[in-house]
C-alpha cells in the first residue's frame, strides 16, 4: 500500500508540481493545501512521522500519514508542521490612543479600537514571525482595560475576530504614569476589583431570583384572575347584578393594589454590572495582571467564594510563591519572557527562569509579547524561556493551545487537528530553534507570501 | 360700468415708471420679485450650457431659462449680468461647522440642542460664502462629540437666523473619530450607550403605561410642551433594525425632548452625519447605523485619511462628504517616502457618491476644491457635481438647487470668467431671486486685493479690521 | 490528434514555462524601452512652449540631449514626449528644507561663515516632494534663528544625492533675517548671572538690527583701519565686505514693513548692491522705499485671507493679492515661492496661478517663478528659462500651465525624466 503510493506519488508528484507551480505562479487562489512534513506536531505531545496535513477552504480536513494529496491541491513540503501562534497578550491592531487610555470602564471593548488600516507592516511582521492570532487588548496598564478579543491575523484589511468577549482585562499595582503604588493602594485595587466583580455576582443572583418571583408572581395573578373571572360568571348566572358589581370592583380595586404592591422589582439594569455578572459567572475569564505576592495572595483569597469565575493570572513575576495555589484553583498564568522585562518597578526581581519554575510546580504557563504591537517576536521569546528551563512541549504549549483554551477559540486555533481554521507553519526544524526557518505561513488555509 | 379705467391707466404706468426708476437707480433689487440674469454663457449642469443666455426669476424660483432670443424677459424685471459674464448654479455647501459662535458642545450626548441656537448671521464665514458664490450651506455640530445637535440648512445672507433659514431642524451629527479626552473604544462605548438608553428609556415608558404608573405626559406638560395635534398621538415604533412594542400607547410629544432626536434617527425620519476622523472609524459608522436602522439615512463626513476604507463605503451604499482636502499625504512607517492618494479618485472608481467641502487646511472654497480635483485628474462634470448636484442630493434638496431648471431655486453666481479659473473672480450672487452681491461693493474683497482698510475702520500696521471677530471664530472650531 | 503520453506532449508542457519567459521578455519591452531613456534624448512637442524668454511657441518642441536643451524647433531625435504645455522647472529661493535647529550655528548670532551645505540632508523625502511639484533649482538656507545665518547653496532638487552632482552655486548667497524671530529665546539677565549663552543681544528688533548693523560697521572698519589680523573675525569680516562689494548677494527676511524698511535703510547706508528681500508679506505697503532701492522680492505663499502669522512677534500681517502684481509694476524684480509645503495650493505652480488672480500677467508670472529668481541668484545662464544651451530643466502640463484644473504630469532635470507623464503600462 505504502510502496504503490510512494511509486504514485513519484510518478504523478512532478506533474503535479508543474500544474500547481503553474497554478500558483497565476497567483495564490488555491483553496486546496496539502502539506507533507517529517513532523506534524497535532499539539505538544502529540507528534506524527512523516505525516500529511490536508487543507481545504480555510479548514483542515484531514491529518495523518495517509493523506493524500488531491489533484487540485498546491503542495507544500517542509520539515515540521504546528499551529499557528496564539499570541495572548498582545495589542497588535489596536488603535493606539486606545491602548494608552486609562479611563476605560468594563463595558468597552478591543473590537470597537481595532485598526485594519493602519500599520500592515506590524502585522505582515507578525506574520512572518508565525503568530495567526492574537489575543488584542485596549487598555494596556489601566485598571480596567476593557473587554478583549482574540483576532486572527489575516493579511488583507478585514480583521477576523474569533471572539468578540474574549476576556475582561485589569490590572493591579502596575506603573501608571510613572506613579508606582505602595502595598496598601495595591491591596485596595484588589479590594475594588473583587468588589466589583461581586457586584456582577450579586446582580446575577437577584436576577435568577427576580425571575423566579416574577413567574410565582404572576401565578398568583393568573389564579387570582381565573377565580374572579370565575366568581363573576357565577354572579352573571344568579343574575345577582348588583352584590356582584359591587364585589367585583371592590375585588378590581384590591387586585389593582396587590399588582402594584406586590410585583417584584426588576433589579435595574446597568450594561457594566451585568458584564460583571458574566465574569462572576465564568462566561468569560477575568485577566488580571499582577506581580507582586501580596496582591496576588489576596486576590486568590477573596475570589475564593466565586467559585464559577475564571481567572488568568498575567504579569506575575513573584508568582512561583502562590504555585500551589494556582494549581489548586486551576489558574493559568501568562508570563512575558522579555530579556530586559520594561524597567518598570512591578517586574523587579523577574527572571527568565520564572515560566521553567512554575510549570515544574504544574501551573499552565502561558507566554504573550507583553500587550505591545510586537507579536512578531513570541517565537523567541518561548526560545529564550525553553533555554531558562521551561518544558519544549510546554513552551510550545504556552504560545499554541493554552491561550486558544484559557480564552475559548481551542475549536478554531491553537492545534493541527481537523476540523480547525487552517493556521498551520511549517517549519524546517524545531520551531522553538531558533536556528530553524519558518517556511510557509498559512492563515486561514491561505499561504501567506 | 364705470369709466375709472382711463384715469386707472396713466396711474399705473405713473407707478410702474417710479417704481422701474426705483429700480434703476438701486440696480439689483427685485421689485415684484422679479430678476433677470444675463450672460455671455450659462452653465446649467442640467444639460449643454448655454451661449448668450437668460434667465428669468420670479418669486425666488427660475421661471424660463434659455438663449436670449428663445427667452421672453419681462419688460418690468431688473436685469443683473451681461455678455461679459458666466453664469453657475450657486455652490452647495455638504456640511460645516463655520459661521457658529461654538460648534461644539461640551456634553457628549446633546441631540436636544439645536445649531439654530448658535449661527451668527454676520460671521466671516457667510460672507466669504457669498465672495466666493456658495448659496446654500448645511450647517452642523462640529466633530468634536459623541452625539451632537440639530442642525439645519441656511442660505448665506440675511441678519437673523430666521431669515437665513431653508431648512429648520435638519439632520443630527454624531462622531465615531473619537471625542477629545476619549479613545475609539470609549467613543463606540459611549455611542452605543445612548442608543441603549433610548432603548431601555422607551421600553419603561411602555411597561409603566402599561402598569398604569405612566407620567410621561405629566412630564411633557412640567417640561413646558402642550401636547396638540400630532403631538398628542402615539404611533407605532417605526425603524427597521430595532423596535419597542406598544410604542402607540405613548402620545409622541411626551416623549422626552432629550430622547426624541435620537428617536427620529433610529425611525429612519432624520438625516444623520456621522464624522469619521480615519479609516478606522468608517467600519464603525456603518456598522452602528446598521444596528439602529439609520443607514439610508447616513452621510459620513470622512477625512483624506478614510479612502482606506472606500470598499465598505461602496458596499453601504452610502454618500460622503470628503474634508480636509483632496489629497491624503502619508510618510510610509518603513521607507521614510511620502505617499500621496487623490481621494476623490479612490472614490469614484469604488462607486461612492462624494461631496467635496471648504473645510481644509487652507480653508479655500467649494470652487477652487472642484478646480484642484480636475487638476489632480477627476473627470470636470465629476468634480461640478461634487459641489452642486451631489451635495444638493445628499442634503435632499435635489429639487430646488445645484442646478439652473424651471422650476428650481433662483440661485445663481455670475463669474467673471470659467468658474474653475484662478482668475476669475465671483461678480454678482444672486440668492433666490435677490442679487445679495456684488464684487464692486465688497469692501473686504478691495481690502484683500490691495490692503486698502475698508471705510470707518481703525487699524495699525499689524491690525487689521474684523481680526478679533475672526481670532474668534478659529478658537470656535 | 496527439497522443498525450507522446514526447511531443511533454514537449508542449515544458514549452509552456518558456511562453512565460516570452511573455516575461513583453513585458520588458517597455523595460527595453526604457533603457532608451537613459541616453537622455527627448522630443517634448506641445501645443505650447512657454519658454520665459520673451515668447510662447504655439504648437512648438523642445529638443534635449545630454542634460541641455539642443534645440527650440522642430526636428531632433529621441523619445518622444506630447504634451499640452512646458514650462522651464521652477526656482524657488525659499523652499525651507532643513531649516531645523542643527541647520544654523546659534552660539553666535551673525554667523557669516557657516555653509549650509554642512547641514545639507540630500536623502530627505522633502527634495522628492518639491521636484514633483516642479521645482528643478532651489536655494538652500539655514532657518532663521540667527541674524546673519550663513551662506546659502543653489542646487537642483534631484539627481545623484551628493553635493557635488546637485550644486550649482555654493555660497551663493548670505542669509539673514530682520524681525522678531531672532530674537526670539534670547533673554536679558535681570537678576544675577546668565545661566546659558541665550542670554544676550538681541532681545528687541531694534537689538536684531544692531547686531546686523554692527557687523558691517565691523568689517568696513576693520578693513579702513587694517584691523584684518589672522583671527576668526577675518572671516567673518571678509564675508560682510563681499557683500558690500556686490559680489555677494545677502538675502533677507523681512515680513512686517518695519522690517522693509529697516532692511532698507540697511543697504542705503552700507552702499549693499545686490539685496534681495525674502518672505516679503507687507512689502507692498512701502512702494516708494521699493521703487527708489532696487532691491529684489520674493514673496511667500499668499493665504486665502491675507493674514500671515507670526508667532514670534504674537502678530498678524497682511498680504494683499495684488502684491506680486504691483510690485512688478514699480518696477521690482519679483520672485514667487513655495516654502516646499506638502499642502497642494501652497506649491510654487498654485503661488503663480494666485499671483494671476492679483492681477499679475501670465508672463510676470511665469517669469517669477523661473528667470527672476534665476536672475537674483546669478544663475540665469544655466537655469530659468527654454533657450539652447540652457540646463534641460523642465516642467510638462496637461493644460494651460499655473490653473488649478492643469497638473503637473512630467518634470526633467538635468535632461533625466524624474517625473513620467506617461501612462503606466
Amino acid at each position: 500500500m505504502l510502496a504503490t503510493w510512494t511509486l504514485l506519488s513519484v510518478l504523478t508528484l512532478p506533474t503535479v508540481c508543474d500544474e500547481a507551480s503553474a497554478r500558483t505562479s497565476d497567483g495564490n487562489d488555491s483553496n486546496v493545501v496539502w502539506i507533507q512534513a517529517e513532523r506534524v506536531i497535532v499539539r505538544p505531545g502529540v507528534e506524527l512521522e512523516n505525516a500529511a496535513v490536508l487543507i481545504e477552504d480555510g479548514i483542515i480536513v484531514a491529518v495523518g500519514a495517509d493523506v493524500e494529496a488531491p489533484d487540485n491541491a498546491r503542495i507544500l513540503k517542509g520539515g515540521v508542521v504546528c499551529a499557528g501562534f496564539v499570541d495572548p497578550w498582545s495589542s497588535l491592531q489596536v488603535d493606539a490612543g486606545s491602548v494608552d487610555n486609562q479611563n476605560l470602564e468594563p463595558g468597552s471593548r478591543t473590537v470597537d479600537a481595532l485598526d485594519p488600516f493602519s500599520r500592515p507592516d506590524q502585522r505582515s511582521e507578525a506574520l512572518a514571525g508565525g503568530v495567526t492570532a492574537v489575543r488584542a487588548q485596549a487598555g494596556s496598564s489601566s485598571f480596567i482595560g476593557g473587554i478583549g478579543a482574540v483576532v486572527q491575523n489575516d493579511p488583507g484589511t478585514d480583521s477576523v475576530i474569533l471572539i468578540e468577549d474574549a476576556c475582561l482585562a485589569t490590572s493591579i499595582g502596575v506603573t501608571r504614569h510613572g506613579r508606582v503604588n505602595d502595598v496598601f493602594d495595591r491591596v485596595a485595587e484588589v479590594e475594588r476589583l473583587v468588589g466589583q466583580v461581586e457586584k456582577g455576582a450579586a446582580y446575577r443572583d437577584a436576577l435568577a431570583k427576580y425571575e423566579q418571583e416574577l413567574a410565582d408572581w404572576q401565578k398568583a395573578i393568573d389564579e387570582k384572575t381565573k377565580e374572579l373571572e370565575d366568581d363573576f360568571k357565577k354572579a352573571k348566572k344568579k343574575r345577582d347584578k348588583d352584590v356582584a358589581d359591587a364585589e367585583e370592583k371592590g375585588k378590581e380595586h384590591k387586585d389593582k393594589k396587590y399588582k402594584e404592591d406586590k410585583k417584584p422589582k426588576k433589579p435595574r439594569y446597568d450594561p457594566t454590572i451585568e458584564l460583571l455578572g458574566r465574569v462572576a459567572d465564568g462566561e468569560l475569564p477575568l485577566v488580571v495582571e499582577a506581580h507582586r505576592v501580596p496582591e496576588i495572595r489576596n486576590l486568590l483569597e477573596r475570589t475564593e467564594d466565586l467559585s464559577r469565575l475564571r481567572l488568568v493570572l498575567a504579569g506575575a513575576t513573584q508568582s512561583e510563591h502562590m504555585a500551589e495555589a494556582l494549581v489548586e484553583r486551576h489558574v493559568p498564568v501568562m508570563i512575558w519572557p522579555a530579556p530586559e522585562a520594561s524597567g518598570r518597578d512591578e517586574y523587579d526581581g523577574f527572571d527568565l527562569g520564572l515560566a521553567g519554575r512554575l510549570a515544574d510546580e504544574g501551573v499552565e504557563v502561558l507566554l504573550g509579547s507583553g500587550g505591545g504591537p510586537h507579536a512578531r517576536d513570541l517565537r523567541y521569546l518561548a526560545a529564550l524561556a525553553v533555554s531558562h528551563g521551561l518544558d519544549r512541549d510546554a513552551a510550545l504549549h504556552a504560545i499554541t493551545l493554552g491561550p486558544a483554551r484559557a480564552f475559548d477559540v481551542a475549536d478554531r486555533v491553537g492545534s493541527v487537528e481537523r476540523g480547525r481554521d487552517g493556521d498551520v507553519l511549517v517549519f524546517d526544524g524545531d520551531p522553538l530553534d531558533t536556528t530553524s526557518t519558518l517556511q510557509f505561513v498559512l492563515s486561514r488555509g491561505r499561504v501567506v507570501e | 360700468m364705470k369709466r375709472t379705467l382711463n384715469l386707472t391707466v396713466p396711474l399705473l404706468a405713473a407707478f410702474t415708471l417710479a417704481s422701474a426708476g426705483a429700480t434703476i437707480a438701486s440696480a439689483g433689487s427685485a421689485t415684484d420679485d422679479k430678476l433677470v440674469v444675463e450672460a455671455g454663457k450659462i452653465i446649467t449642469q442640467a444639460g449643454d450650457p448655454i451661449e448668450d443666455g437668460v434667465i428669468v426669476i420670479e418669486n425666488g424660483r427660475i421661471v424660463a431659462i434659455g438663449k436670449a432670443d428663445d427667452v421672453e424677459k419681462p419688460w418690468d424685471a431688473p436685469v443683473v449680468g451681461g455678455p461679459d459674464f458666466v453664469a453657475f448654479p450657486g455652490f452647495v455647501e455638504a456640511h460645516t461647522s463655520n459661521g457658529l459662535d461654538r460648534a461644539n458642545e461640551n456634553l457628549d450626548v446633546a441631540p436636544f440642542l439645536d445649531i439654530k441656537d448658535s449661527i451668527d448671521p454676520v460671521a466671516f464665514y457667510f460672507e466669504d460664502c457669498l465672495r466666493y458664490g456658495v448659496t446654500t450651506v448645511n450647517v452642523q455640530h462640529g466633530a468634536n462629540c459623541v452625539i451632537g445637535a440639530q442642525g439645519m440648512i441656511v442660505r448665506p445672507t440675511g441678519m437673523t437666523v430666521d431669515a437665513m433659514t431653508v431648512r429648520p431642524s435638519f439632520g443630527l451629527k454624531m462622531s465615531t473619530g473619537p471625542k477629545q479626552g476619549k479613545s475609539r473604544a470609549t467613543q463606540m462605548q459611549a455611542l452605543r450607550d445612548a442608543f441603549n438608553e433610548l432603548r431601555m428609556y422607551l421600553a419603561e415608558l411602555v411597561e409603566e403605561e402599561r402598569d398604569e404608573r405612566g407620567h410621561a405626559e405629566r412630564e411633557a406638560l412640567f417640561q413646558g410642551r402642550e401636547l396638540e395635534g400630532e403631538e398628542a398621538e402615539g404611533r407605532e415604533m417605526g425603524g427597521t433594525a430595532w423596535k419597542v412594542d406598544g410604542l402607540e400607547l405613548i402620545p409622541r410629544g411626551a416623549i422626552d425632548e432629550k430622547q426624541a432626536p435620537l428617536l427620529d434617527i433610529v425611525e429612519g425620519k432624520r438625516t444623520c452625519f456621522v464624522q469619521c476622523a480615519g479609516a478606522v472609524d468608517v467600519p464603525h459608522a456603518l456598522e452602528l447605523a446598521r444596528q439602529n436602522g439609520f443607514l439610508a439615512r447616513t452621510v459620513l463626513v470622512i477625512s483624506t485619511d478614510c479612502w482606506r476604507a472606500a470598499d465598505r463605503i461602496a458596499e453601504a451604499g452610502v454618500p460622503v462628504i470628503l474634508e480636509g482636502g483632496l489629497v491624503d499625504v502619508r510618510r510610509n512607517p518603513v521607507t521614510g517616502e511620502e505617499e500621496e492618494t487623490f481621494v476623490p479618485e479612490v472614490l469614484a472608481a469604488a462607486g461612492v457618491r462624494f461631496a467635496l467641502s471648504s473645510e481644509n487646511p487652507a480653508q479655500r472654497s467649494l470652487w477652487y476644491q472642484a478646480a484642484m480635483a480636475v487638476g489632480h485628474g477627476l473627470a470636470r462634470d465629476a468634480a461640478l457635481d461634487a459641489v452642486t448636484r451631489v451635495p444638493a442630493e445628499i442634503l435632499g434638496l435635489a429639487h430646488e438647487v445645484g442646478s439652473l431648471e424651471v422650476g428650481k431655486l433662483g440661485n445663481v453666481v455670475l463669474f467673471s470668467g470659467d468658474p474653475l479659473s484662478v482668475t476669475s473672480w465671483v461678480e454678482h450672487v444672486v440668492v433666490e431671486g435677490d442679487e445679495v452681491y456684488s464684487r464692486a461693493d465688497d469692501v473686504r474683497n478691495k481690502q484683500l486685493l490691495d490692503g486698502t482698510q475698508p471705510q470707518g475702520t481703525t487699524g495699525g500696521v499689524a491690525e487689521q479690521p474684523g481680526d478679533a471677530s475672526k481670532s474668534d471664530e478659529e478658537e470656535g472650531k | 490528434m496527439k497522443n498525450p503520453d507522446s514526447p511531443m506532449m511533454n514537449l508542449t508542457k515544458t514549452r509552456r514555462p518558456s511562453l512565460a519567459l516570452l511573455a516575461l521578455a513583453v513585458a520588458a519591452a517597455p523595460t527595453t524601452a526604457m533603457a532608451n531613456d537613459d541616453d537622455g534624448r527627448w522630443v517634448i512637442s506641445a501645443d505650447a512652449v512657454y519658454t520665459a524668454a520673451g515668447d510662447v511657441l504655439e504648437g512648438g518642441t523642445v529638443v534635449v540631449a545630454d542634460g541641455k536643451i539642443v534645440a527650440v524647433g522642430p526636428g531632433g531625435s529621441g523619445n518622444v514626449l506630447e504634451v499640452a504645455a512646458v514650462t522651464p522647472g521652477f526656482v524657488d529661493l525659499a523652499v525651507r528644507i532643513d531649516t531645523d535647529a542643527y541647520s544654523v550655528e546659534q552660539s553666535t548670532e551673525a554667523s557669516f561663515t557657516s555653509s549650509i551645505d554642512d547641514s545639507l540632508d540630500l536623502f530627505s523625502y522633502r527634495w522628492k516632494r518639491a521636484l514633483a511639484s516642479g521645482v528643478t533649482t532651489a536655494l538652500a538656507t539655514p532657518s532663521d534663528m540667527n541674524v546673519i545665518g550663513g551662506l546659502c547653496t543653489v542646487l537642483k532638487t534631484g539627481g545623484a544625492p551628493t553635493l557635488e552632482a546637485r550644486t550649482l552655486v555654493s555660497g551663493a548667497a548670505l542669509r539673514a533675517c530682520l524681525g522678531p524671530q531672532p530674537s526670539a529665546g534670547n533673554q536679558a539677565p535681570r537678576l544675577g548671572p546668565a545661566a546659558t549663552f541665550y542670554y544676550r543681544r538681541p532681545t528687541t528688533r531694534m537689538g536684531v538690527e544692531w547686531v546686523f548693523r554692527k557687523s558691517f560697521y565691523d568689517a568696513i572698519n576693520a578693513k579702513r583701519f587694517g584691523l584684518d589680523v589672522a583671527s576668526e573675525d577675518a572671516a567673518q569680516n571678509a564675508v560682510a565686505l563681499r557683500v558690500i562689494d556686490g559680489e555677494l548677494p545677502i538675502i533677507v527676511k523681512t515680513q512686517a514693513t518695519q522690517d522693509v524698511r529697516t532692511a532698507i535703510y540697511l543697504k542705503e547706508e552700507f552702499g549693499i548692491p545686490r539685496m534681495i528681500l525674502d518672505d516679503a508679506v507687507e512689502a507692498w505697503k512701502e512702494p516708494e522705499l521699493l521703487r527708489r532701492s532696487g532691491v529684489a522680492v520674493v514673496l511667500p505663499p499668499a493665504p486665502k485671507d491675507g493674514r500671515v502669522r507670526d508667532d514670534y512677534a504674537n502678530d498678524n500681517y497682511f498680504l494683499a493679492l495684488e502684491s506680486a502684481a504691483t510690485l512688478k509694476e514699480l518696477g521690482v524684480l519679483v520672485a514667487l515661492s513655495g516654502h516646499g509645503s506638502s499642502d497642494p495650493e501652497s506649491r510654487i505652480a498654485n503661488q503663480a496661478g494666485f499671483a494671476m488672480r492679483g492681477g499679475m500677467s501670465f508672463e510676470d508670472a511665469l517669469a517669477a517663478v523661473t528667470i527672476n529668481p534665476a536672475k537674483m541668484m546669478g544663475v540665469d545662464d544655466r537655469v530659468g528659462s527654454i533657450e539652447v544651451g540652457k540646463d534641460a530643466d523642465l516642467v510638462l502640463w496637461n493644460g494651460t500651465p499655473f490653473e488649478p484644473t492643469s497638473a503637473i504630469i512630467g518634470v526633467l532635470l538635468n535632461g533625466e525624466l524624474v517625473v513620467d507623464p506617461r501612462p503606466a503600462e
